[in-house]
């Protein structure tokens, strides 16, 4: 049922878009005004949310340890794993790098079982971590070959992705490789959250809803490119995107429905990305348990709103159990005698006890 | 026995649907994972079900040893008994193998009239739920006890040592 | 004949629950999955909140009046005060890798231990009370309005997390329950929620030093009891000092080890360690009554309630006298000394950087907290060869090692156990891949969940370790399961005699002192009075 609303909604976006740049003609509103604020909303979302996090005192230095303390005793030197557990900023540097870039703690996720019979199995989670791998390496791909249309003259490095990435020439243009990953990969994080049950359970429609507009964004761009009744023609496009990025925005005549549906997806997307879950690409920068070095004992960590909590001193400890310390022979630092004059000013068995939070 | 064959022919079959059937007593998400998940560490209950039922199964159509019997119940009524069940679910795993074969090889059996056979293979695998009872009973008794002795356990050289010296004054 | 068809018979067992939405699941308080709540008095002896007598099974939890606004409040003071509890409410995907990573849900199958959704009960919260798009959107922003069901769902499946980490290494953003259970459990207390074998505990370590609540007479007398112990045993009586002002190195441990089967004989394997140390190289090391608390069960409670009991440690060692602190083997608490203590209560400007007055190494990966672990001290002997060592006297043993979760997912402390088991031992044999060092799977009754009513939950989350025992057992005639931590020997001694029964437990420093040669020893048996090996029939 949630992913069916998550449907719903993605397909009444498309007929907004439909309806309003294309029976209504709304394109300045569609092509421009929608557009820019979607820019606008992102940028200022992201940047909020970051510094809101970044707002937030780190009290304590918890890093999830995953092998070897770097520094410990030098007979395990060899034994060290800088990588998984570092001891020093460069060491969470290069943890970081393998955690963002090749999701290193989602690989941990394979795992050979042993097996009675010859045959190894592995979990399946490795297929999560290779689709997970494809689906965000396919997006930025596709993020940068689309600054083609934005750029002019368009740089080299966008010329030539675009060529790599059609390099196998099938279909008239040339087919994108990028975006039959991204179909897949989408397909498979898809399917896996409706069939496979522990992850169904756990659901929301805020996992589907990103998934399907993601989705509706790919294959509108694909219907643009590929089939003949939605074909855009590509000039005007670029026109409008320049127009944009140079603040001098017009709506040129001759673009196609189905762009605008396209533009309107992606600019919710934008709308959307700050207020929800998408916001882990900048969480993931700023976890605590990954981006600190394990040296808490080396060095001292200050918490920022560390307030002082009274505590059971040992004078009072002391000052309760003397007899039963003095006749068991262990030491004290008030004699004996001066208890009875001690203890009747002080009767309060425990000073915490009116200390409330 | 023409339906021990038969039950040995289709022992894929039956073994998938006994375990279906089985995990089907937990709730869908942690059932698939239970059933489908091969890990032997990653997924102890699973795989201790899968590989104990398996051996139960060709233990019951072989010699049907008490002792080796036992020890393959062991292994699922263990689980069985401290996951919350009453004694009823716990144990109806035992008639779940019955109903996988009848399911299975049940129009052979009356189509071929081998109910005396039938009824035969009964009486075995409900002396396996006898036994699988015992267990079960034996399992609930040591929770009770390990629960009893505790804090025993966590005190009782203080007390042990407080009474010899009372005793030594 | 007419064979009754056994689908009709037993239809009635199938417990295949409909498919529901979790937040529509009901609440079922299961009796053996929870723990009693905690007394009225063990909350007001430390100043706790809302302290009254309430029992998880009734209906009426006699929440105060303002208990919604009590625990929305303490949230959005925490979302403030932790990134790490912000940014984790925010930033889940729900991708699952975790879901099946937990002891818990290994071993009962109850969806609500996964990780991703023991966090989503509190995160659902935090959407529908505190996010806009939660306000207005509700269920389908994955949100839901705070009521008494929903606390009271937070409260059964916080107390069945033990706080190991094991999720946080497999998530890709290093979302960590532990933090958020922490967390959770500090906002139950606000309400007076509180479990009585935590309870109890803090009241009693905050007052006498220990969790039993023992004087400090009873305490002293009670590791001389060991002292005899040791003396039947090897014909050797060590002389422990207390609260020996001057002293050059105070020793702290987990009170439970002075008390309880199986970690009295990790205590009387200090004790011979220490006495050894005095013997031979005039060490100094004294113990504490008033500090004689390692654990620390507060962090269970609050980290408030941590610091507050962590607080002695510093106070006693300043007030000794002594040079550093050494602490025993434990988990909770390493990881208490570890990652917290420093920031919490130090640096301590009194104690000087650990050195070992016997090699001369100084440990200056403690150079800030000034103390350090028993093991990493006793490797470091070994390696300078200051300890006389017979392994053959462990040759009736064939030893496996538990890594606790808490040294191995929160300091990387794996090597510095297995050298020392490894210097002891002839047989030592490690379980599979993937259920040790930082994939380790928990004892199951970590963070204050080992009191007894919950014993079937004990035994399912201790199913993952003991399975894997089982398969050492099985392969290699495994029969010891060595581990550094007291929750470890009390948790696993049960877990074993459940699952494993041939299987004993014990501390690294018990397989120490039965190869530690003492100068004019006389032993026939091990420390647990079993005959040694090659003296069997004397």
């Amino acid at each position: 049922m949630k992913a069916i609303y998550s449907l719903i909604l993605v397909v009444a976006l498309i007929l907004i878009a439909m309806i309003g740049a294309g029976a209504m003609g709304m394109g300045a509103l569609f092509g421009v005004i929608i557009p820019y604020v979607a820019v606008l909303v992102f940028i200022v979302g992201f940047v909020v949310r970051v510094v809101q996090w970044g707002k937030t005192p780190v009290p304590f230095r918890i890093p999830t340890t995953c092998g070897q303390a770097r520094k410990s005793l030098p007979m395990f030197k060899d034994k060290w794993n800088r990588l998984d557990n570092p001891g020093t900023k460069l060491g969470v540097v290069g943890r970081m790098f393998f955690e963002v870039f090749l999701f290193r703690s989602l690989f941990r996720n394979t795992k050979v079982e042993l097996h009675q019979g010859p045959h190894i199995a592995y979990s399946s989670s490795k297929w999560l971590w290779i689709f997970a791998l494809i689906f965000h390496y396919t997006f930025l791909v596709i993020f940068l070959r689309h600054m083609r249309f934005f750029t002019e003259p368009v740089p080299e490095i966008f010329v030539t992705m675009d060529h790599m990435d059609s390099m196998f020439q099938i279909l008239s243009p040339a087919l994108y490789l990028s975006s039959v990953l991204i179909l897949v990969a989408l397909g498979y994080l898809l399917l896996r959250r409706l069939l496979v049950p522990t992850v169904r359970y756990i659901s929301q429609p805020a996992d589907y809803f990103p998934l399907f507009l993601i989705i509706g964004i790919v294959i509108s761009g694909m219907l643009m490119r590929y089939i003949g009744a939605f074909k855009t023609d590509l000039m005007p496009v670029k026109e409008l995107a320049m127009g944009l990025v140079q603040f001098s925005p017009t709506v040129p005549e001759g673009i196609g429905t189905t762009f605008f549906v396209h533009l309107f997806l992606v600019s919710v997307l934008l709308i959307y990305f700050p207020f929800s879950k998408l916001m882990h690409l900048g969480g993931v920068f700023l976890s605590p348990t990954r981006n600190l070095p394990n040296d808490s004992r080396e060095k001292h960590h200050e918490n920022p709103w560390n307030y002082p909590v009274k505590f059971h001193s040992y004078q009072s400890y002391e000052d309760e159990n003397r007899a039963v310390m003095v006749e068991s022979g262990l030491p004290v630092e008030k004699p004996l005698e001066e208890k009875a004059e001690e203890a009747s000013g002080d009767e309060t068995p425990d000073e915490n006890a009116e200390k409330k939070e | 026995m023409v339906l021990d064959k038969s039950i040995k022919q289709n022992k894929v079959q039956i073994l998938n649907l006994w375990l279906k059937k089985f995990t089907d007593t937990y709730p869908d998400e942690s059932a698939r994972f239970f059933k489908d998940n091969p890990g032997q560490f990653n997924n102890p209950v699973g795989y201790t079900f899968r590989v104990n039922m398996e051996k139960m199964f060709d233990e019951l159509l072989q010699d049907n040893d008490h002792e080796k019997m036992r020890q393959y119940l062991d292994g699922i009524v263990r689980i069985r008994a401290v996951q919350g069940f009453d004694p009823a679910t716990a144990l109806g795993f035992m008639p779940l193998l019955r109903e996988s074969i009848w399911e299975v090889c049940g129009r052979e059996i009356e189509a071929d009239k081998l109910h005396e056979q039938w009824l035969d293979l009964i009486y075995r695998m409900d002396r396996l739920t006898y036994l699988a009872f015992d267990i079960y009973m034996a399992c609930r008794e040591q929770l009770w006890k390990q629960r009893s002795e505790m804090f025993h356990h966590r005190t009782h050289k203080l007390l042990e040592r407080a009474i010899a010296k009372n005793a030594a004054e | 004949m007419a064979t009754p068809k056994p689908d009709v018979l037993y239809r009635n067992i199938s417990h295949h629950p409909p498919e529901l939405d979790w937040m529509d699941v009901p609440l079922e308080i299961k009796p053996g999955r929870y723990c009693y709540s905690a007394d009225a008095a063990s909350l007001e002896a430390v100043g706790m909140p809302n302290a009254r007598s309430w029992n998880p099974t009734d209906e009426d939890w006699k929440l105060p009046a303002n208990w919604k606004e009590t625990f929305l409040e303490g949230m959005k003071d925490r979302l403030q005060r932790f990134r790490s509890f912000k940014v984790f409410m925010d930033i889940c995907v729900r991708c699952g890798a975790c879901a099946d990573k937990c002891h818990f849900f290994i071993g009962s199958g109850d969806p609500k231990n996964m990780p991703v959704l023991r966090a989503e009960l509190l995160r659902s919260v935090y959407r529908g009370e505190m996010t806009k798009a939660g306000q207005i959107l509700g269920r389908m922003a994955g949100g839901r309005e705070l009521n008494e069901k929903v606390l009271k769902e937070i409260w059964y499946y916080y107390y069945q997390c033990t706080e190991c980490r094991r999720c946080s290494v497999y998530c890709p953003y290093g979302i960590d329950q532990a933090e958020i259970t922490i967390i959770g459990r500090e906002l139950l207390n606000l309400l007076g929620l509180q479990t009585e074998w935590i309870g109890k505990p803090v009241a009693n370590c905050n007052r006498l030093g220990n969790h039993l609540g023992l004087p400090p007479h009873t305490f002293k007398d009670n590791i001389d009891f060991l002292c005899d112990d040791i003396e039947e045993a090897t014909g050797i009586k060590p002389e422990p000092t207390f609260n020996k002002k001057g002293a050059d190195i105070l020793f702290i441990t987990p009170s439970g080890d002075v008390f309880a089967e199986p970690g009295i004989f990790t205590c009387m394997g200090y004790l011979i360690l220490f006495h050894y140390l005095q013997e031979e190289y005039g060490m100094d090391i004294t113990w504490s009554t008033y500090a004689s608390e390692g654990g620390n069960f507060g962090f269970f409670t609050s980290h408030e309630m941590m610091k507050k009991l962590n607080a002695k440690m510093y106070h006693e060692a300043e007030r000794l006298g002594v040079k550093w602190i050494l602490g025993g083997e434990c988990g909770h608490m390493w990881r208490v000394l570890h990652q917290y203590m420093d920031t919490m209560n130090g640096p301590p400007e009194f104690l000087e950087v650990p050195v070992s007055p016997i090699t001369g190494t100084r440990f200056d990966h403690a150079a800030s907290t000034k103390m350090i672990h028993i093991v990493e001290f006793v490797a470091d002997l070994i390696k300078h060869k200051k300890l006389p060592l017979d392994k053959s006297r462990n040759d009736h043993l064939k030893v496996t090692f538990h890594d606790s979760c808490n040294p191995s997912r929160g300091m990387g402390f794996l090597e510095e156990p297995r050298y020392v088991i490894n210097n002891v031992c002839n047989h030592f044999y490690e379980m599979p891949e993937g259920t040790i060092k930082e994939q380790t799977f928990c004892c199951g009754a970590g963070s204050g969940l080992n009191p007894g009513e919950n014993e079937e939950l004990r035994m399912m989350g201790g199913l993952p370790r003991a399975n894997a025992v089982k398969f050492v057992r099985d392969r290699k005639g495994v029969n010891t399961l060595a581990n550094v931590c007291a929750i470890d020997r009390a948790t696993l001694s049960a877990s074993m005699e459940y699952w494993v029964p041939d299987v004993g437990v014990c501390g690294v420093h018990e397989l120490l002192a039965n190869a530690l040669i003492l100068p004019g020893e006389d032993r026939q048996t091990d420390l647990r009075g079993e005959p040694l090996p090659g003296k069997e029939d004397e």
